[in-house]
């Protein structure tokens, strides 16, 4: 249905400068990857949150669903700084989200999802001078999800500052604090496979475990999202 | 966004959407294959050229040369674009395009037919423009004719009479084409294309340019399934809808004609139709109120029924086609030109019958759409009127095909204004002369009706639900002035339905999902204010619940102070329940010092913090003091607990957290819940520590399903355990969802497992194929006698390989465990339906008098028990949904669940009526 209308579900032009794989193989894992880049997103917004949105385009009836979300954090503060990944089991719901997603508002933001060729270790950390995202060492307009000046009136900020402090809080003890999820990059949970494993049977990940350690000792990219 | 007339209060969207596509252009030759196309090249203006200034530029993903356009990529290119320019003229226009068509027909036909396929069956707003441009075409003036072969006069008149054969017959060539195609998406069940075609015929013959007689041979032989024994199927539903609308279409002049023939027709749908029987409708009906005694229900007519009435109304009306088909072929002036004979369309041969239902998965819910009037029928037709049919069905068709571009999707569909006849909807604004408007419809309530009712098809919607969302979306976005009011009305009337009318139960939960994402995405700014009345209403009642639902998954997309802020003062009064009290926050008992299992809990969480091994764990475990009778002996309930809670303690972070704890403590979790009991523990740990958030207990419970910690029998006898419908209308895990949000989230779980599996086995078995082939290629190369021994070994495999029998093992075991899941649930609900039915009416937890009770209050005019409605509802919605898997269990079902219901008389008599009713519907589909 396509020569009408364009298809929202390619994926963008941008590409990697850190990644060593070729254009052709990237093109071809993007033509099957069931990651999901998502950019734009408030400093505060959640994994639950990403969780609750995402899943609407999961289809659990056919073996899919979030296998993971890893969240983008500064490199030196390790607090969120405004980018995530989020992997499906299926190829398809990634794509979904492109189609329906992409374009529209997470807590209150306008976020962008792009396909992402799988995640590396390591690329779950900004790449600006300061740590967090480059784009945020350019921006200079005001914005509230991501520490700016604001124009609402002063009581609703000190209000939306009170706010904005405490989930600040939540998510340094996320991911920052003792025990949290960016600390010495190590704790990104694996996901388990798809679900027709037997129960307790657990051979056939730890294989796989060990294959994509390989690969990624071999293919050390990161991305920073543009 | 405001949802009543007037000015949006929308907060700044604006920004961010800016850019779009204006692509589209300069596509080059490639397009013939479908879903091809660019990362669409943006440029995010507020940045104003700092940063990278936008991507796409160069060494993009996509650095394909250009492939140059040829003639026949424009000349496609301008037939598809017909009618897109806002000057555009539909009886002007088309006959200048066909001029240029004309010119460069002999480089770019191909173009142009292909131009007319995609048009036709991808622009079925434009369709009448088509029948211009053909007419266009297919007309053939002496002077035109030599002036654009561009000739001499004179010369030209020679040839003509000299060779009659070389006079090109433009119009023909596209309707043999066309006829071409259209026999291919028969034969290749493309049911979209057939109808959208079909339609485009019916057209064309009173435009003159097709014969009555051979569209009436073309409908006749589609509609020779419903002869067939069997009555035909899948096929003749799709037969009778686009024979129909072709009727509706051409019926005037084919009834002039052959009137016998036209009632004919007719005569065989509305045999169709009528005969078709009631119970699978009554599955599927949007509105299931529980009736009393003497109190007749009124089917909902489902959208075949709509049809029948739109074709009565057709024949009513003297076979007039509705006022808002554009027929501009009228207009045209008559020239002095002689046409081309009208074209004689063939017979086409439907093809058989599928029976695999695996590979029908084309245009699945194509034309399927739910049926609730959301709106009154001065502002949306009826759809069992002829205007009203053929509107939405126009909506619905361009719903389906713009599915790949949401914001393509949402302009198209704010444009149909203009390609549908003048005056066909109210104007907005309206006029400020004072006149009366020829219109009261509007076009803004039309789209959102259809978008909604689409979105609501029972038992599944053709794409999923946050498509129709992201559309209404963007249309909000596009034009929040007229859109966000009938959005509100819509939800509103949706809300009235709730409760006494009987709206179905997933239909609420739809709604509700659709509505908080909905509203997530302008501000959450909702009229909560008028429904402060419904407060009124008992805890457990339908509003209440959707008030609820809203709120709670509003507060899953944001956070809880937000969503509390957006509330009127008496929605977050204490007890008022729209609003949990508490943010989603985990409850770690202990934590408090006077718990009797406080020092314990801390020593662990201690040692999971310190990332102790499993063993280190574990011995800890064995030795904690009184954790159990005795060495050896198994743990205490409470303890077995306590560690569980304190393992998801230390995953409570974020979800990440959460994957850690279980990947790291993995055995730990399965050490501790080695039986069934004690994984009824497991499940009672995650439903403490997560009481106040539904949605960290279902991903808790996903994920554990998923790791292979729970089973699915744990989850369901867990669900349906203690399941004691409240005294009182105190709500529950049914009324408000999230028990079956559970429950489907387990089937799923089981439904996509063996759906997984039996993916895998294809590709095997397409590998092993082609292994075989290639043995086979390669010993033939050699001459076929140099087998060695790795060869013969490979050759006397059986007709799998290894991996193959394997995958059909596990296979075997998850259907199993599936059929196991299925037939347990459905006799959990026929349990607390009827709990008198039980064997052992002891085992059936205090499920109070069930459906009986419902109906005893309901003689004396009590609407209650809602609790036990909802499971009713989730009864009835668990059947639709997986009755393709439930219906081949039907011996085991039968005996299982439905053995002991005996009663044929009084109320309890009714009430096994009730349930057993929407199992034989099912069986009856």
């Amino acid at each position: 249905m396509a020569q009408v209308v364009t298809c929202l579900d390619q994926p963008s032009s941008y590409r990697d400068n850190r990644s060593e794989i070729d254009r052709e193989t990237e093109r071809r894992l993007l033509a099957q990857s069931s990651t999901l880049y998502v950019g734009n997103l408030s400093f505060y917004t959640t994994e639950a949150q990403m969780y609750e949105l995402f899943s609407t385009c999961s289809r659990p009836e056919e073996g899919g669903g979030i296998k993971r979300i890893i969240m983008g954090l500064d490199r030196h503060q390790k607090t969120p700084c405004g980018f995530a990944f989020v992997e499906y089991f299926l190829h398809s719901e990634a794509v979904d989200c492109l189609r329906y997603i992409s374009g529209t508002k997470l807590d209150e933001r306008v976020i962008r999802c792009d396909l992402d060729p799988g995640y590396k270790e390591g690329r779950q950390f900004g790449r600006g001078k300061s740590g967090g995202q480059v784009r945020d060492e350019f921006r200079q307009e005001y914005d509230s999800g991501r520490g700016g000046w604001g124009h609402q009136r002063l009581e609703e900020e000190k209000r939306r500052q009170e706010q904005d402090r405490l989930r600040s809080q939540m998510q340094f003890d996320t991911y920052a604090a003792v025990g949290g999820l960016g600390m010495a990059g190590a704790d990104v949970p694996r996901g388990e496979g798809m679900g027709d494993r037997q129960k307790r049977d657990r051979s056939e990940e730890e294989d796989e475990d060990n294959e994509r350690r390989e690969d990624e000792k071999r293919l050390r990219g990161e991305r920073d999202d543009e | 966004m405001s949802y009543h007339n007037g000015l949006p209060q929308s907060p700044g969207y604006g920004a961010g959407f800016g850019g779009g596509y204006g692509g589209g252009g300069g596509y080059g030759g490639g397009y013939g294959g479908g879903g091809r196309g660019r990362g669409t090249p943006r440029r995010d203006d507020r940045r104003g050229g700092r940063g990278r200034g936008g991507y796409g530029g160069g060494g993009g993903r996509d650095n394909r040369p250009p492939i140059p356009e040829n003639s026949n990529a424009r000349m496609r290119k301008m037939v598809i674009k017909l009618g897109d320019d806002d000057e555009f003229d539909p009886v002007e226009d088309p006959p200048r395009l066909a001029r240029v068509l004309r010119r460069g027909w002999r480089e770019g036909s191909q173009g142009v037919c292909e131009g007319f396929r995609i048009s036709v069956t991808q622009q079925p707003q434009k369709q009448g423009y088509y029948v211009v441009l053909l007419l266009s075409l297919s007309q053939r003036t002496e002077a035109s004719q030599a002036a654009e072969d561009n000739v001499d006069p004179q010369t030209g008149e020679k040839r003509k009479a000299d060779d009659e054969g070389d006079i090109i017959e433009y119009g023909r060539e596209v309707l043999e084409d066309l006829a071409r195609a259209f026999r291919g998406w028969v034969e290749s069940r493309e049911w979209q294309n057939v109808r959208l075609c079909l339609h485009f015929f019916s057209l064309l013959v009173p435009a003159g340019l097709v014969t009555s007689i051979s569209l009436l041979g073309v409908y006749k032989s589609m509609l020779a399934v419903l002869e067939e024994v069997g009555g035909g199927g899948d096929r003749a539903e799709r037969a009778v809808r686009a024979v129909g609308e072709g009727l509706i279409r051409s019926g005037k002049v084919l009834y002039e004609s052959f009137p016998e023939d036209v009632e004919g027709l007719i005569s065989s749908i509305e045999g169709y139709i009528i005969g078709r029987r009631d119970e699978p409708k009554t599955l599927v009906d949007p509105l299931a109120p529980v009736a009393a005694e003497g109190q007749a229900v009124v089917p909902t007519p489902d959208t075949l029924d709509n049809l029948l009435s739109a074709l009565h109304a057709l024949r009513a009306g003297n076979f007039e086609p509705p006022s808002s088909l554009a027929k501009y072929w009228e207009l045209v002036p008559p020239t002095d030109s002689t046409s081309s004979p009208p074209f004689e369309l063939a017979a086409v041969s439907m093809p058989p019958e599928m029976y695999a239902v695996d590979l029908d998965e084309l245009d699945v819910g194509e034309g399927q759409t739910g049926n609730i009037a959301l709106f009154a029928d001065e502002v949306v037709p009826a759809t069992e009127t002829l205007d009203g049919w053929f509107l939405r069905s126009l909506v619905l068709d361009m719903i389906n095909i713009y599915e790949v571009n949401r914001k393509e999707c949402a302009s198209l569909l704010l444009a149909l204004r203009i390609h549908l006849p003048k005056g066909t909807f109210k104007p907005t604004p309206p006029p400020t002369d004072g006149s009366e408007p020829a219109s009261t419809w509007s076009l803004e309530s039309l789209i959102i009706s259809t978008l909604l009712n689409a979105m609501l098809t029972l038992p599944r919607s053709a794409h999923k639900l946050i498509y129709y969302g992201s559309v209404i979306t963007e249309l909000c976005k596009l034009s929040p002035n007229t859109v966000a009011p009938p959005v509100g009305r819509a939800v509103r009337k949706i809300f009235s339905l709730l409760g006494g009318e009987g709206l179905d139960v997933e239909i609420a939960r739809r709604v509700a999902e659709w509505f908080s994402a909905h509203l997530s995405n302008f501000g959450f700014q909702w009229m909560w204010k008028e429904w402060i009345p419904e407060l009124e209403l008992p805890s457990s009642h339908p509003r209440r619940a959707f008030m609820r639902r809203v709120a709670e998954l509003e507060v899953r997309l944001a956070y809880h102070d937000r969503i509390l802020d957006t509330l009127p003062e008496p929605m977050i009064a204490e007890n008022a329940e729209v609003i949990s009290s508490e943010p989603p926050e985990p409850v770690w008992p202990y934590e408090k010092p006077d718990h009797p299992l406080h020092a314990e809990a801390k020593e662990v969480l201690q040692l999971f913090r310190q990332k102790a091994s499993f063993s280190e764990v574990k011995a800890h475990i064995e030795q904690l003091p009184n954790a159990s009778t005795g060495p050896g002996e198994p743990i205490f309930p409470a303890v077995r607990q306590m560690i569980v809670e304190t393992l998801l303690h230390l995953g409570s972070r974020s979800f990440s957290h959460f994957l850690n704890a279980t990947e790291r403590y993995i055995d730990i979790l399965r050490y501790l819940t080695p039986d069934y009991a004690s994984r009824q523990t497991l499940l009672q740990g995650i439903m403490s520590y997560w009481r106040y958030s539904s949605q960290q207990r279902l991903v808790t419970i996903d994920k554990y399903l998923q790791y292979g910690v729970l089973e699915g029998l744990d989850v369901l006898d867990f669900l349906f355990s203690d399941d004691g419908v409240a005294e009182g209308e105190e709500a529950d895990g049914w009324t408000d969802g999230w028990k079956w949000e559970i429950l489907r989230m387990t089937v799923e779980k089981h439904v996509g497992r063996v759906n997984a599996i039996k993916r895998r086995l294809r590709v095997i078995e397409r590998e092993d194929e082609a292994a075989r082939a290639r043995r086979a290629a390669e010993r033939l190369e050699s001459g076929g006698d140099v087998g060695t021994e790795e060869d013969l070994g490979e050759e006397v495999r059986p007709e799998g390989s290894k991996e193959f029998r394997d995958a059909q093992t596990s296979l075997d075991i998850q259907v199993t465990r599936l059929e196991k899941i299925l037939t347990t649930t459905i006799k959990h609900f026929v349990l607390t339906l009827l709990p008198w039915t039980a064997s052992d009416p002891a085992s059936v937890s205090s499920a109070g008098d069930g459906l009986k009770g419902v109906l005893t209050l309901l003689e004396s005019g009590e609407e209650a028990m809602w609790s036990v409605r909802a499971r009713f509802g989730w009864y009835r919605e668990f059947v639709r949904l997986w009755s393709a898997h439930l219906v081949p269990l039907a011996e085991v079902i039968e005996n299982t669940a439905f053995a002991s219901l005996t009663s044929d008389g009084g109320l309890e008599g009714k009430a096994e009526k009730m349930v057993r009713g929407v199992w034989d519907a099912a069986l009856s589909v």
